[in-house]
């Protein structure tokens, strides 16, 4: 069905590789997460965070979901 | 349908377009995108995506059988991804990527991830291509992907690896740099992070592995549960957000070196607070403008400020602070006034050229201070030259003219060596010759206890 929107190319390679990436990214997720509870135990100081985080933090209207 | 003023830059998606009326942009929805438009707006993910400041807003002003339009918020400067800093691209990078996720956990996804879908508007990045949604179905690889990784991730790796340069690359690949050719460019060492491997390498094998499986319905099915591809997006976000740039670059403290004390320094400041209000301006472009420290004099006086700079360290520190302190009305700028960014694509106004969208965006007054010297002597610019380009800009020029006497015009005519004499021409009596010609006299100041004079100047009428 939405086929037909799709203008260019996305790569079937491209696509057929999202599943190792997958594992690649539970990798990097996995090790990120040990560090930042190593850096919470000793107490590293945090940079201030300008850019902000993957998560929409949703407004109390929306808790209908 | 023809009729309309459609804009240069909207044709490669089906789903519809933008065109202008009267100076306000339009976007025209087709019937093959209605099922997927009358689902967002149905379901209220639109106005969830305004809401969280992830997409241009926009209104429905008509609605027919051959088509909807829509009217978005108007955008008053549009800025490419080869005229942002490192932290610019960045935030426009995960901005995407924040948009994808949350698509995903309603029910949507993105279905083109190109940089061109984010400018700049109140100091952030922002989505602007509201057609470019589609549903999302279970186990459906992200569509956009490869996109996404030629567009944002491959320039910020180069930019890493060989510095600021790197992200004007989409000025040669407008479509996005090949993955390939990223690969190999990249040093060997990142083949060992799990996160460029995957990403970089095999995505780039695989790509041109299955190059030649094109026919729609014979391509391999893959199936990709929805946690999976939140996987990627979080692991890219992190990865992306922890990119750090190692590059210096000489305008670094700049302030710190200048030719001012602290008296003339607080004079100047006063000088053009007193001359912005008196031409009653409030929409000011300051060329050279390096960390935006002058901009910010008439911050509480303006609605708007582009502040260009050639280097783009300055330009990143401009763009920190806008983000620290919260600063919706300066937009910061990777930008060389003798070599300005041309356009390019489709007819050569796919994308606009820079002075092209600086005189389209009718600023009141441009700033050049410090500048002169750096466009006549190291850009070897005749004053006429640089009067005309400036009075093709705005009508107002508040600019200063650093003296021979200055310790770096001095610098810079020095570096000159046996050609210096070729430069005997650089003085304040020439320079206010030659700008006359273009522009009337308004103010002259010169600053105590320096070599410079400030100018306030009005172009003249042709």
């Amino acid at each position: 069905m939405s086929h037909i929107l799709l203008y260019f190319d996305p790569g079937t390679g491209a696509l057929i590789v999202q599943f190792l990436v997958a594992i690649g990214a539970s990798i990097a997720l996995f090790y990120k997460r040990i560090s930042m509870k190593l850096k919470s135990i000793f107490g590293k100081k945090q940079e201030e965070d300008l850019l902000g985080d993957i998560d929409i933090e949703e407004k109390s209207d929306a808790d209908k979901e | 349908m023809q009729t309309k003023n459609r804009h240069s830059s909207s044709f490669r998606d089906p789903s519809g377009y933008v065109f202008t009326n009267q100076g306000q942009v339009f976007r025209q929805v087709n019937p093959i995108y209605f099922e997927q438009y009358n689902s967002l707006k149905g379901s209220g993910f639109y106005e969830k995506l305004f809401k969280a400041g992830l997409l241009i807003p926009h209104e429905e002003t008509e609605s027919t059988q051959t088509g909807v339009t829509l009217k978005p918020e108007n955008i008053s400067f549009f800025s490419y991804p080869y005229e942002w800093s490192f932290n610019q691209y960045k935030h426009a990078a995960l901005h995407t990527l924040k948009l994808q996720k949350y698509c995903l956990q309603n029910g949507y996804s993105l279905k083109d991830a190109t940089a061109f879908n984010i400018t700049y508007q109140k100091g952030k990045p922002i989505f602007v291509d509201t057609l470019s949604f589609d549903f999302y179905n279970e186990g459906e690889p992200w569509r956009a992907y490869k996109q996404f990784l030629m567009h944002f991730f491959a320039p910020l790796l180069l930019a890493k690896y060989y510095g600021n340069d790197m992200l004007k690359i989409m000025l040669q690949y407008i479509d996005g740099v090949p993955l390939g050719k990223v690969a190999k460019m990249l040093p060997f060492k990142c083949r060992f992070s799990p996160v460029l491997y995957t990403n970089i390498y095999l995505t780039a094998k695989y790509d041109s592995k299955y190059s030649s499986d094109k026919e729609s319905g014979k391509e391999k099915k893959v199936n990709i549960p929805k946690e999976s591809q939140i996987k990627i997006l979080d692991s890219l976000y992190n990865y992306i957000k922890d990119l750090e740039l190692n590059e210096k670059t000489e305008w670094k403290d700049y302030y710190s070196v200048t030719n001012y004390d602290a008296d003339s320094f607080a004079y100047k400041k006063d000088l053009i607070r007193k001359w912005y209000q008196g031409i009653n301006a409030d929409k000011l472009i300051d060329f050279g403008g390096n960390d935006g420290t002058f901009s910010r004099v008439l911050k509480d006086l303006s609605n708007e400020i582009l502040v260009t700079d050639i280097d783009p360290n300055a330009v990143d520190q401009n763009y920190v602070e806008v983000l620290k302190q919260k600063e919706t009305n300066i937009l910061p700028l990777v930008s060389d006034l003798v070599n300005p960014v041309p356009g390019i694509g489709l007819n050569n106004t796919e994308r606009d050229s820079l002075l092209d969208r600086i005189k389209n965006a009718n600023y009141d007054v441009a700033m050049a201070l410090a500048l002169i010297h750096h466009i006549s002597l190291t850009g070897n610019v005749p004053f006429d030259m640089s009067a005309k380009l400036f009075a093709s800009l705005t009508p107002y020029l508040i600019i200063e003219f650093p003296d021979r006497e200055d310790s770096w015009v001095d610098f810079l005519l020095k570096s000159k060596r046996e050609f210096k004499n070729h430069f005997d021409g650089y003085n304040l009596t020439n320079f206010e010759k030659e700008y006359s010609v273009y522009f009337d006299v308004l103010e002259k100041q010169k600053i105590p206890n320096t070599h410079r004079t400030m100018f306030l100047l009005k172009r003249k009428q042709v």
